[in-house]
């Protein structure tokens, strides 16, 4: 519960120091936004190597191969940087560029999950 | 990297703004420009540096 506090607290005053800094360099208070948005995922990077730590554990007692479970990560973690840029980027107000940060993140998912859609179709195959 | 590298950010902001201000006031529009393209550059080391931390920590996390 401090994790969200804590966070919740860099959030507004960031985005205020922002604010502050937009009429006069616009540049700066990107950059403030941005480092905002960076302190608040590493104050919730504690949080995250709990959550994966017991995420393989969970898959390595439940027998899952550590081959089904990296993709899923790797996808997990492609989304959220890219999710992070794509709206830093729409803050600057270029909206092409977050879209081609997202398309460029939904094709590398993609790529990381094909191992997956192939072995899935090997078993699907095994058993017709 | 703690909550005290937004307010060096966000200080490093202001006094370009205000440097900015005093300068085009003056008359020295080129050196206000000269202040504010410093500042940026100051700022982006600083930043530059925090993002390869944190991409470090997801690149471990996540197993990359």
């Amino acid at each position: 519960m401090e994790i969200v506090s804590r966070a919740a607290a860099c959030a507004v005053i960031g985005s205020i120091l922002a604010l502050l800094l937009r009429k006069h360099t616009p540049e700066l208070s990107l950059t403030t936004t941005l480092i905002t948005g960076m302190v608040i995922v590493w104050i919730s990077s504690s949080v995250c190597i709990r959550i994966a730590e017991s995420l393989r554990d969970v898959a390595h007692r439940s027998g899952v191969e550590a081959v089904y479970l990296a993709p899923v990560l790797k996808c997990i973690g492609i989304g959220m940087v890219s999710h992070m840029a794509a709206q830093i980027c729409r803050d600057a107000g270029q909206g092409s560029a977050a879209s081609a940060v997202e398309l460029c993140a939904g094709l590398c998912a993609l790529y990381t999950a094909l191992p997956l859609i192939e072995s899935l179709l090997a078993v699907v195959e095994r058993l017709l | 990297m703690d909550v005290d590298l937004i307010f060096k950010i966000a200080a490093v902001g202001i006094l370009v703004a205000v440097l900015n201000i005093l300068l085009t006031r003056s008359g020295r529009e080129d050196q206000a420009l000269m202040t504010s393209i410093a500042g940026l550059v100051v700022v982006l080391v600083i930043v530059v540096q925090e993002i390869s931390d944190l991409f470090d920590l997801i690149r471990d996390l996540f197993g990359f």
